[in-house]
């Protein structure tokens, strides 16, 4: 603390300053009015000056954040009004202005009065980026409120029927100048709201003075623009201008033209989209059609595959193959067919059932009839067989015939049971 | 369509966009019909259906841009009136 008779740090003084001037709410919010000397535009893109008075002057400092923000930046020499708060720069002791709007002087009153209503308007909300509607895309009837006379309406005309024809407007005709300006400008929103057809509305004015646009910054034309029920697209004054309106509207445009522009797609490029989307038709039906002819094709393969057709084309193939092989692929064959021959016959002697009869087995043939295979069934005691052995055959008569005891089939079914 | 079937496309619909729609709505029936062509999966005499359907609104659309006339109106009266009636409770 700084108590009277006491030496103290330069530093704690200081930071005294600076309370004391933070702690004032006339210096938290200031207008002041001067000359520009010694600007000094920094390489950080801060702007530093001195506003020079009759008997005095400030140092003043213009971050870059909100030289970004100004409509124009002060010269040497230019009379000015600076808004800001005044704070104490303990680096270089020095009382300086934080300046953050920066308008030409004699502007000055009107600046801060204009700078209030911003402020209020947008503390309501008018301003919320979260409000701005999109345009339709294409807008059957788009309303214009602006003067009947003058560039302005037929530039908008000329711009619309050259870049998108299909729509309709509806001038909403009203005075954009004077003290009668604002009413005018709000009953034309009114006379648009009351038509009820217009999809979007161009607020357009041409360019002029700075106090000529004075009625697109009156807060009665802002709330009307608020309130219209389709989006509004602006296009106040020339590129430079910026007034409340422009800031309340869902789009702004920098001209009335550009405002027109933005309202509609062009002609040209509609008709390059129908070509765009006549391709992907063409293109999607062919391939549509190449499809189907692909599985009609693999379809007719198959079936082929299933039928006789396919064995056919097989054995044309094998034979083709066969014909086309040399004579000495042939004799190899030949030969690989004798000796699988040979094999056979090997196989086929195993099989011949005298070879049997070598380890010991005989067969009975029946004299009688001369069939093999004697079965009890049709042997009678005193029947001739012939016993055919290995090395001869024996003649034989049948003593007694005995049937094997074969369990009857009551028998069986009782045992299960 | 003639078999009585129920259409996998509002055909109906697309049509009548076609005979009575504004150029925004045959422009966007357009792109309906495309975009369901693209999605397949259509039978395909629709396809072809929808082809047919989708070149006739181009052309549709085509002959809107060519023939467009910008329409120009004012609301002159409607703010007299306004003017001289004013609403309930201002008066």
């Amino acid at each position: 603390m700084i108590r009277a008779s006491r030496v103290v740090p330069v530093g704690l003084l200081a930071s005294y300053l600076r309370q004391m001037l933070d702690g004032d709410d006339l210096l938290a919010d200031i207008w002041v009015e001067g000359e520009v000397t010694n600007l000094f535009p920094a390489r950080s893109g801060h702007l530093y000056f001195t506003l020079r008075g009759d008997e005095g002057q400030l140092k003043c400092a213009l971050f870059r954040p909100y030289a970004a923000r100004q409509r124009s930046l002060p010269a040497n020499g230019d009379q000015v009004a600076a808004h800001g708060r005044v704070g104490f720069y303990a680096r270089e002791g020095a009382v300086q202005l934080y300046v953050d709007v920066v308008e030409p002087a004699g502007l000055g009153l009107a600046a801060l009065e204009l700078e209030q209503l911003r402020q209020r308007l947008a503390a309501e909300g008018l301003f919320d980026e979260t409000r701005k509607r999109p345009l339709p895309m294409a807008p059957r009837v788009i309303g214009v409120v602006t003067s009947p006379d003058g560039s302005v309406w037929h530039d908008i005309q000329q711009v619309l029927r050259r870049r998108y024809p299909l729509t309709e407007l509806i001038l909403s005709p009203c005075q954009v100048q004077g003290d009668r300006a604002p009413a005018a400008l709000v009953a034309a929103f009114e006379a648009i709201r009351h038509d009820g057809r217009a999809e979007v509305v161009i607020l357009a004015r041409g360019g002029g003075a700075a106090e000529d646009l004075a009625a697109f910054n009156d807060e009665r034309v802002v709330r009307a623009v608020f309130s219209c029920a389709v989006p509004v697209v602006t296009g106040v004054g020339h590129e430079t201008d910026w007034t409340l309106v422009d800031e309340v509207a869902d789009l702004r445009a920098p001209t009335p033209s550009a405002a027109a522009e933005l309202c509609v797609p062009s002609v040209a490029d509609l008709a390059f989209r129908i070509v765009e989307l006549r391709d992907r038709l063409a293109r999607q039906t062919h391939d549509r059609v190449e499809d189907e002819r692909l599985e009609v094709r693999q379809m007719r393969r198959r079936l082929a595959q299933e039928s006789t057709g396919r064995t056919i084309v097989v054995r044309q193939a094998e034979l083709r193959r066969l014909a086309g092989e040399g004579s000495r692929g042939a004799r190899r064959r030949f030969g690989l067919a004798r000796a699988d021959l040979q094999r056979q016959t090997a196989l086929l002697r195993a099989l011949d059932p005298m070879s049997v009869l070598g380890r010991g087995y005989a067969l009975l043939i029946d004299a009688e009839s001369g069939a093999a295979g004697v079965t009890v069934a049709a042997a009678r005691p005193g029947h001739r067989l012939r016993v055919e052995v290995v090395d001869g055959a024996i003649m034989t008569r049948i003593e007694e015939v005995v049937a094997r005891q074969l369990p009857t089939r009551s028998a069986r079914v009782g045992q299960e049971a | 369509m003639s078999d009585g079937r129920v259409s996998a496309v509002p055909l109906a619909e697309w049509d009548a966009a076609l005979n009575n729609g504004s150029f925004e709505e045959v422009f966007a029936t357009l792109e309906a019909v495309v975009a369901r062509l693209e999605e397949g999966r259509l039978p395909l005499a629709e396809s072809l259906t929808c082809y047919e359907l989708g070149v006739r609104l181009a052309t549709r659309c085509e002959t809107m841009l060519d023939e467009a006339e910008l329409r120009v109106s004012r609301l002159e009266e409607v703010i007299e009136r306004l003017i001289d009636q004013p609403r309930a409770g201002e008066a």
